[in-house]
């Protein structure tokens, strides 16, 4: 941690990955699993213990879009308002965030002051770059915010060759500090490079702590060899978990727009190379998306949700889009 | 290939490897990108990495060939298209300029043929590039040929100066020894500098006349190299125009010993030498009758200044019958008063006629008072019957025939003495007697009687130009001093040790022929040959020496009849040397009545007084040399300094003749004239007359065909250059030579060669840079949905 870190207190960093403008734009949305949840709380949720979760827990605002059903007449009747009447306990929703802190996820484009929107010009350890990471940390910040707003529990593990922190998963009023905290005492530091990612390992590591079916949210770059992507997607299939990838990729990742001839050094240990980038762009671009489309191709066919997020959009767009189709895949299930 | 501007060349080759500086500055001068998808690139590096590193290289090479390109642009290459192509190299011409006696042939009357060589010389030397690394080599064919300028040298300013200072000589051409030192020089060139690609041309000034092209003699083979070019030889075209010309090739006394007149002597014969002249003529008057007029006159050799003849020469005409080419007169000359016993010169000097150089001949004599003759071997007593005479008698008898004391004989021409051979036995050359010493001619009669130091004591003599003759001993019957005669005068014959008997059947003797001579020069018998018939004929030959081996048949004077064995043999020892050494005349049978009748035939006294005159006389070291041949004749002498060109326009010629103790070269001067020789203390000693090089005066025009298969054989292609005018040789060389038409730099073509690799430089440089495809890529990117 540099001393700029230690100054500032973790919440008031939560401004900094959730900007005001996505917090008001999702606070609006419920994040529904597609699957039925398990948990001991019946809800909204398509559950197999029906009629278990009736207790009142609050009203909200209708909004366009809520389902006419849940409207409280009497509130309606009495105020002339249209509220929802929201029950307590639907059923958990467990949100577990791994969050890809490898050497890759270091490299940024875009500057720290055009992404964070908070006017700051460096980030609290004093780069100038918005990077994968911090974009990554900003997402799972964001649904872990959403989540607990909910009520769900969430845990978030930082991992890159191994496990490097953790939050478990927890519903209570502390966590939403606990989970700021290790993201952001986890960065890709400049000693922490040339760390090869190793999605197995952790994997093992995670799936031995993780006993009850939960949602998960892998937030990585997903520079991995794809077999290993695949043996850990079906791991997790096959520990019965829901899956969403975040391919957290820069937009110079993704044009390499580059045109002076220059050394590319690899931030987990690869050789560096010598190359005119003009001469490799075609290859290069081919190469990655084979790779993504690969991903994708695999995440869907074990039925799990990928999607690519750009460090230069603002989280909160991606972020809706993303909750509004999953809302409309759960409800079409249904 | 050749460049005009090679330092500009080697400058722009250098920066050829700015490129390649750039390209290893540029790799190192980048930031390094940090960059996390190493996985994509390092896969897409893999798959292009073959193709990434020939464009790179592509572009590296194309950028190097157009610095290269444009530096070889600058230089300026030059390429000789002619033949070659573009294998086109330097030239080296090897100017082989005729200056030989017949070049001063004059046939139109104003330009001489050498003039005219010598105007084609140098424009053929023209045509010589020197930026182009031509060289030019200048050889002049008079004998001795000299070598101006070898090896070739670039200075072609500097050989034009040579060649137009070029004068004629009046020696015979050598072009055979000219082209030997052509082969030489082409040889030692291949081998020495390693230029494979020089062309050698020879250029031949010749007017290729009889006189200067001797076709008997080969020419070397020049390409003999099988990894050189073959030489090119250039040649004037020989000439056809005949020209008439008269050359004077010999005076000289009849007699080889000219004696001085005495005081008092009176009557026709005083003071006066006959003097034969020869003359030789060709051209085309040669087929009609003519008149050639001589004058002759005889000079002081040390006073003479010009050539021209005086008031009192006598003037002889000659009348050429049709066909005839040699003719002589024989006149008596009067010598000049008051000469003294110094050296005297005949000159002889004909009508101005096409060639200058031998219209003069001059002969210097050496006017004796007398003739010591030294007969060693006992006298018989006074007043002895003619049968007990000894061989010594008879000789002496035969040189003095007149009743006369010994002092009278000491007086006359031939002053006769005679020793007794133990004189000359125990003592060295300084302790001889005096009359041995300073005897023109020795006559042994008892060579038995010497021992080994007489023997050398001899040979000494001889070898300082004492005549010798030499008898059997008339009483031995061994005769083992054949042996010591062979091994100390080297003779070379082999004698038989017992006398052999020629009595014949009937106890008449053999009789004896005259053995006609194969050199009227060597001749000592030539005056007496007519009558030698007549004289031979009661002359009978009991018992003989016979020669074992070694005798040739021309230095056997008389024989005897019906068989090769020789009566008298004359020949002058040694080998090389021998022109400077006395004569030796050896009679295989002694003059006694034991062994022939011969001393008491009327040939003896004129037999005796003529060899012993003409040996003398022949004995004397030559005085006439040859221009353009050593001269041997320098015995005794330490210095040779030159008193007179007959021309004056070969001044220059001979200047670097230098004394001749020091030189191992003989003295050889290429200028008909009067040479003084001087011994060591600086007193003349001598007069040397050199003569033009008759040979060389045969100006009948050779055929071209003939002169075409003599140059041919030195395997080189021969063409003829037309040389019969000034300036149309130009033309005519420029086609051969290759030279004439400077060829243009061809640097245009290189430009536009560069400027051609540069568009496509940059073509492939757009295209490996993937820049095109770039922009579509990208916009389908952006297009793209993420």
């Amino acid at each position: 941690m540099t001393q700029a870190s230690s100054v500032r207190l973790p919440e008031q960093d939560a401004q900094l990955y959730l900007h005001p403008q996505t917090l008001a734009r999702l606070g609006s949305f419920e994040l529904r699993a597609k699957m039925i949840v398990e948990g001991f709380s019946a809800g909204s949720h398509a559950s197999p213990y029906q009629g278990l979760s009736v207790e009142f827990a609050q009203h909200r605002p209708y909004v366009a879009g809520d389902d006419l059903r849940h409207l409280d007449w009497k509130v309606y009747g009495r105020t002339d308002r249209l509220h929802l009447k929201q029950h307590q306990q639907e059923t958990t929703l467990d949100l577990q965030i791994l969050v890809d802190s490898s050497g890759s996820m270091a490299f940024g484009s875009r500057t720290f002051a055009d992404a964070s929107g908070a006017g700051r010009d460096t980030s609290i350890d004093g780069r100038s770059n918005w990077s994968k990471f911090d974009h990554a940390t900003a997402l799972a910040a964001a649904l872990a915010y959403i989540t607990l707003r909910q009520g769900d529990r969430v845990g978030v593990v930082v991992h890159a060759d191994e496990v490097r922190g953790q939050v478990k998963r927890s519903s209570s009023q502390g966590t939403w500090r606990q989970i700021v905290g290790v993201l952001s005492t986890h960065p890709v530091e400049p000693t922490n490079r040339n760390r090869k990612g190793d999605l197995r390992r952790v994997m093992d590591q995670v799936l031995g702590k993780t006993t009850n079916r939960c949602l998960v949210a892998l937030i990585t770059d997903a520079f991995y060899e794809l077999e290993d992507i695949r043996d850990a997607l079906a791991r997790l299939k096959f520990a019965g978990h829901d899956v969403m990838i975040f391919q957290v990729l820069d937009k110079a990742e993704e044009d390499f727009a580059f045109d002076d001839a220059a050394p590319f050094e690899g931030l987990e240990g690869e050789p560096t190379l010598r190359i005119d980038p003009r001469a490799l762009r075609k290859a290069y671009i081919e190469a990655m998306q084979t790779h993504n489309a690969e991903i994708d191709r695999i995440a869907r066919g074990l039925g799990f949700d990928y999607h690519k997020v750009s460090t230069h959009d603002y989280l909160g767009p991606t972020l809706a889009a993303f909750i509004a189709k999953r809302n409309a895949t759960i409800r079409g299930a249904k | 290939m050749a460049f005009l501007n090679p330092m500009l060349l080697s400058l722009g080759l250098a920066s050829v490897a700015i490129p390649i500086l750039i390209h290893i500055l540029m790799r190192r001068k980048r930031q390094p990108i940090a960059w996390g998808a190493m996985q994509f690139l390092l896969q897409a590096y893999q798959q292009q990495r073959k193709r990434l590193r020939l464009e790179q290289m592509l572009l590296l090479a194309s950028r190097c060939l157009i610095i290269a390109l444009l530096a070889l642009a600058l230089g300026k290459p030059v390429i000789g298209a002619i033949r070659e192509g573009l294998a086109s190299s330097s030239r080296t011409l090897y100017i082989v300029l005729d200056n030989s006696l017949t070049q001063q042939t004059t046939p139109t009357g104003q330009v001489s043929s050498l003039s005219l060589a010598k105007q084609n010389a140098i424009t053929t030397l023209n045509q010589l590039d020197m930026q182009r690394g031509d060289r030019a080599a200048l050889i002049l064919a008079g004998s001795p040929v000299q070598s101006v300028v070898l090896p070739p040298a670039s200075d072609l300013a500097q050989v034009r100066r040579l060649i137009e200072q070029v004068e004629a000589t009046d020696s015979s051409a050598d072009i055979p020894a000219a082209m030997e030192a052509v082969r030489a020089a082409i040889a030692s060139d291949r081998t020495q500098s390693e230029r494979t690609s020089t062309d050698a041309i020879i250029y031949v000034a010749s007017d290729a006349r009889t006189g200067s092209a001797n076709l008997a003699k080969p020419l070397p083979t020049l390409a003999t190299d099988t990894q050189g070019s073959t030489p090119r030889l250039l040649a004037s075209t020989p000439v056809t125009q005949a020209v008439d010309n008269v050359a004077v090739r010999i005076v000289e006394p009849l007699r080889a010993l000219v004696l001085a007149s005495r005081e008092g002597q009176t009557g026709p014969d005083a003071g006066v030498v006959p003097v034969r002249v020869e003359l030789v003529r060709s051209g085309p008057s040669v087929n009609s009758a003519g008149v050639s007029q001589v004058a002759l006159w005889a000079a002081q050799a040390t006073s003479i200044t010009a050539s021209t003849p005086t008031s009192d020469a006598q003037r002889v005409t000659i009348n050429w019958t049709t066909g005839q080419t040699v003719a002589s007169a024989t006149v008596s000359l009067a010598l000049p008063a008051n000469t003294g016993s110094s050296d005297v010169l005949l000159i002889a000097r004909c009508d101005s006629d096409a060639i200058m150089g031998d219209n003069i001949a001059a002969s210097p004599i050496t006017l004796r008072s007398g003739v010591n003759v030294v007969v060693v071997g006992s006298l018989s007593a006074a007043g002895n019957r003619i049968d007990s005479f000894t061989p010594a008698d008879w000789f002496t008898l035969a040189l003095a025939p007149t009743e006369a004391q010994a002092w009278q004989r000491l007086s006359s021409e031939l002053r006769v003495s005679s020793v007794e051979s133990r004189e000359l036995l125990g003592v060295n050359a300084n302790q001889l007697p005096a009359s041995v010493r300073e005897a023109d001619a020795i006559i042994v009669t008892q060579p038995h009687e010497l021992d080994d130091g007489a023997w050398r004591a001899l040979h000494a003599a001889n070898l300082r130009g004492t005549m010798l003759l030499i008898t059997p001993s008339d009483r031995e019957q061994t005769q083992l001093w054949a042996d010591t005669l062979t091994e100390t005068l080297g003779t070379g014959w082999k004698l038989a040790r017992e006398a052999t008997d020629v009595s014949g059947t009937d106890s008449q003797g053999t009789a004896v022929s005259a053995t006609t001579s194969a050199s009227e020069q060597d001749d000592l018998l030539a005056l007496l040959r007519p009558e030698l018939p007549d004289l031979l004929r009661s002359v009978r030959v009991q018992r003989v020496m016979s020669v074992v081996e070694g005798a040739t048949a021309s230095q056997a004077l008389l024989s005897l009849d019906g068989s090769s064995q020789p009566l008298v043999l004359a020949t002058r020892p040694g080998t090389q040397q021998s022109q400077q050494a006395g004569w030796l005349v050896l009679w295989l049978a002694p003059p006694s009545l034991a062994w022939t009748d011969l001393p008491a035939k009327p040939l003896m006294v004129p037999l005796v007084q003529e060899l012993v005159r003409q040996g003398v006389g022949k004995s004397a070291p030559p005085r006439i040399g040859l221009a353009g041949a050593a001269f041997t004749g320098t015995r005794g002498s330490a210095e040779a300094a030159k008193q007179l060109a007959w021309r004056e326009d070969a001044a220059t010629l001979d200047a670097n003749l230098a004394s001749l103790s020091a030189s191992a070269t003989p003295l050889a001067p290429q200028a008909a004239g009067l040479w003084a020789l001087r011994d060591a203390a600086g007193q003349r000693i001598a007069t040397l007359a050199v003569n033009a090089d008759t040979s060389a005066s045969d100006t009948t025009p050779l055929d071209t065909q003939a002169v075409e298969k003599w140059l041919a054989a030195t395997g080189a292609e021969v063409s003829f250059v037309a040389s019969d005018a000034a300036g149309t040789a130009s033309e005519s060389t420029s086609q051969t030579l290759g030279a004439s038409r400077q060829p243009p730099p061809i640097s245009l073509p290189l430009l536009i060669a560069a400027a051609v690799v540069a568009m496509l430089e940059a073509l492939m440089a757009r295209w490996f840079s993937h820049a095109t495809v770039d922009k579509g890529t990208d916009k389908s990117a952006e297009g793209a949905p993420a």
